[in-house]
């Protein structure tokens, strides 16, 4: 098929030669190249630069939170606080002061005494609790006619 | 409007025709202003970058850049079973710049947000602003964490916030004196916040990082530091109960007796440790007056810094010293005739009664002056004194508070004259503190050891923990000595003490003192006395020592009825919260 150009007959023009194509290949990979550089150190710096922000928003989170957890030790120190406790139990669980004690004497300590049970015995050893009885022995106080009171 | 006919009409100027020929001379004129112009700009320019250049600099590089110290978290000082006394709290400080608030729109905008978020009135805001010139003004101080965070997350022009250290309380003023308080910067300056200010503040961090305009970090720039490290907690000897028990019973006895001061010291005899120290008159710590000087006085904790005459509770010490000496036993008998005269000078008893024939056990029983004086003779002005050295007075406990008084006893000193030798026998004409006389009757209870006494049991930091273990300083007395005296103070809080000093269930020992205040030496009148009671239990195990001063008691002067209650209450509380258990001979009588 013929093509006309202003009237005159192209079917005679010459090809662009080879070597011409490959610059033009060249030169569209270099571009493509350069774009995908370029892109990708903006792609970095931008997640650099959002790392950034979520750093001192990370930090400024944890400096709250640390503001946070001090004034939610200081609130649970004074809601421990003896004062607080005597109020409580005075004006809302309508306790009184003690006026007289029973002493009950036992010859065991608990496994696990509490701080204070541990000052109370001091450097005593515990001293050893009282032997298990059998099943007869047992029976046998019950049903023994006479026993000491 | 058309021009009229006939008329000259200029051909109009087409566009890219050559322009009116300029005069030579305006040209000339322009150029010269030119040429001024750019010499001037290049003149400013050189001044600046040149001969200004060091300080313009700076400044760009303190705009620029910014460092920060970075303040740990102060520690926080504990009881002995771990519960919070002073913990620390991170605020905010508000201030306003009255340079960057020109603008009527840019002030409005900050009082207003300062108002919101601090609570305080836009008037007083606005008040505060005017009265500072051309400084930063502190506007609203102790703002919670949480507020005063929004605040510095979105800025506003003109509006400053720092952080700042503030203290607070759980247990309220609870052993003020001892802990003591902190400045508006956050560093210890009295008690235990000042004399542990190292463990207790930590070490400063630091931050350099690049700036934006709002003083924000710029994401991308440089940032460099060191973190801080935080304060370690102090972990006391005190025991809040105990304290408390003991603060409540001092109020209760200086209320009662209308008197001026007081002071109570408990203590374990067996280590040293303070379990409660307490002080009247005392202060809100959440409010201390760091602007009134006569304030400071309420601040002294007088337990460790002031001195007094013991009085009677002093002739334990005495007996002490004889018994350890051999000099007497506690059968060893005097026979107390009448007033004692010593170099021409009259020693009577409190109330002029003389019993004849006596024993040691009877002397402190009766508190007989006469017969203090009669053992005092008996061991000499050397071994007397050599005593009380043992004991230690006259020298600081290092107790490892600041303003520890080291008392004063004479001997060998130029104003010493040999009377001293009989005043001193009773507790007068010497001086001690509390905390001297309750270690040394702590000695007495513990079979002759005189121990160090502490406040501080433990250091728990971030690099892990620092434990004081109790020190022995010296024997004191001899065990076998010491087991006499505690029968001898036994015998003489069930006969001598008055009814206020028996426990029901238990054995106690102690010895009652009234001293008279030499004139001038405190502020108080000449007939002042200082009612005091010192006593340990229980008998048989001693746990605690407990020395209970009142000062200038208006109504009864007397130690056995102003101090025993007080004592006798505390020890009776103790032996309930510490589980002792009564004796034995109270369990069988109860039981039948």
């Amino acid at each position: 098929m013929q093509s006309t150009i202003f009237g005159e007959n192209t079917s005679n023009v010459a090809p662009a030669p080879r070597s011409e194509n490959r610059l033009w290949s060249a030169l569209g990979v270099l571009l493509a190249v350069a774009v995908l550089g370029a892109g990708l150190v903006l792609a970095s710096t931008s997640f650099v630069a959002s790392t950034g922000y979520n750093l001192d928003r990370l930090q400024a989170r944890k400096a709250y939170l640390e503001g946070q957890t001090q004034e939610l030790e200081a609130e649970v120190a004074s809601l421990r606080s003896l004062e607080r406790i005597e109020r409580e139990a005075r004006s809302r669980l309508k306790m009184v002061n003690a006026t007289s004690y029973v002493y009950v004497t036992v010859d065991a300590v608990p496994e696990h005494p509490t701080v204070l049970l541990k000052r109370a015995l001091n450097t005593r050893q515990p001293a050893p609790a009282t032997p298990e009885r059998h099943w007869w022995e047992v029976l046998s106080l019950v049903f023994a006619p006479f026993r000491k009171s | 409007m058309a021009a009229p006919r006939g008329s000259v009409v200029p051909p109009a100027r087409l566009a890219g025709s050559p322009a009116e020929p300029i005069s030579s001379m305006r040209l000339g004129l322009f150029l010269l202003a030119l040429a001024v112009c750019g010499l001037a700009l290049v003149t400013r320019v050189g001044y600046l970058q040149i001969l200004e250049h060091e300080k313009f600099a700076e400044e760009a590089e303190s705009a620029h850049w910014s460092r920060q110290v970075l303040r740990p978290p102060r520690g926080t000082i504990r009881d002995s079973e771990g519960n919070p006394l002073a913990v620390a709290l991170t605020t905010w400080e508000i201030s306003l710049d009255p340079r960057q608030l020109k603008s009527s729109v840019a002030r409005e905008r900050a009082l207003r947000t300062v108002s919101e978020a601090a609570g305080v009135p836009l008037q007083e805001l606005e008040g505060k602003l005017e009265g500072a010139g051309d400084r930063p003004v502190a506007v609203a101080r102790d703002i919670e964490y949480a507020r005063g965070r929004r605040l510095v997350e979105k800025p506003v022009w003109g509006i400053l916030a720092q952080e700042r250290i503030r203290r607070a309380y759980p247990e309220g003023s609870l052993a003020a004196h001892l802990l003591g308080f902190v400045g508006r910067d956050g560093e210890g300056l009295a008690g235990i916040e000042a004399d542990f200010e190292r463990e207790l503040a930590g070490v400063p961090g630091s931050l350099v990082f690049e700036q934006d305009v709002m003083g924000n970090p710029i994401p991308l720039g440089y940032r460099s530091g060191t973190a801080p490290r935080p304060g370690g907690d102090v972990v006391l000897t005190i025991d809040r109960f105990i304290q408390r028990v003991v603060e409540r019973e001092l109020d209760a006895a200086i209320k009662s007796h209308k008197a001026e001061a007081g002071d109570v010291i408990v203590m374990d005899p067996n280590t040293g440790a303070v379990l409660a120290m307490a002080s009247r008159p005392s202060f809100d710590l959440r409010q201390p007056a760091l602007d009134d000087p006569k304030a400071m006085e309420r601040y002294r904790n007088r337990a460790v810094t002031d001195v007094y005459e013991p009085g009677s509770t002093f002739k334990v010490i005495t007996m002490a010293g004889a018994l350890h000496e051999g000099a007497v036993t506690p059968e060893t008998t005097h026979v107390d005739a009448g007033p004692v005269i010593k170099y021409g000078r009259a020693i009577d008893n409190w109330d002029s009664r003389h019993h004849g024939t006596e024993t040691m056990t009877q002397v402190l029983v009766r508190s007989n002056n006469v017969g203090a004086v009669w053992v005092a003779d008996r061991q000499g002005p050397e071994r007397f004194y050599r005593n009380l050295e043992r004991f230690g007075f006259g020298q600081q406990t290092n107790v490892g508070l600041s303003g520890e008084a080291p008392g004063s006893v004479r001997y060998k000193q130029p104003d010493w004259t040999p009377i001293d030798l009989s005043t001193n026998a009773f507790g007068q004409g010497l001086s001690v503190t509390p905390l001297q006389l309750a270690t040394a009757v702590s000695a007495i209870a513990n079979g002759g050891t005189l121990m160090r006494p502490f406040v501080v049991q433990r250091i728990e930091g971030p690099e892990g923990a620092r434990s004081f273990e109790p020190v022995p300083v010296r024997r004191a007395m001899s065990e076998d000595a010491a087991a006499k005296l505690r029968a001898m103070m036994a015998a003489t809080a069930e006969l001598g003490s008055g009814p206020a000093a028996k426990i029901a269930g238990f054995r106690v020992g102690g010895k009652t003192g009234t001293a008279t205040v030499s004139p001038g030496a405190t502020p108080y009148p000449s007939d002042a006395t200082i009612a005091s009671y010192v006593t340990f239990f229980p008998y048989e195990q001693p746990r605690a020592v407990v020395l209970v001063k009142v000062d200038y008691p208006k109504d009864i002067p007397w130690g056995s009825t102003v101090a025993v209650p007080v004592a006798a209450n505390i020890a009776r509380e103790m032996l309930i919260y510490w589980r002792i258990p009564p004796t034995e001979s109270f369990l069988v009588a109860q039981v039948r």
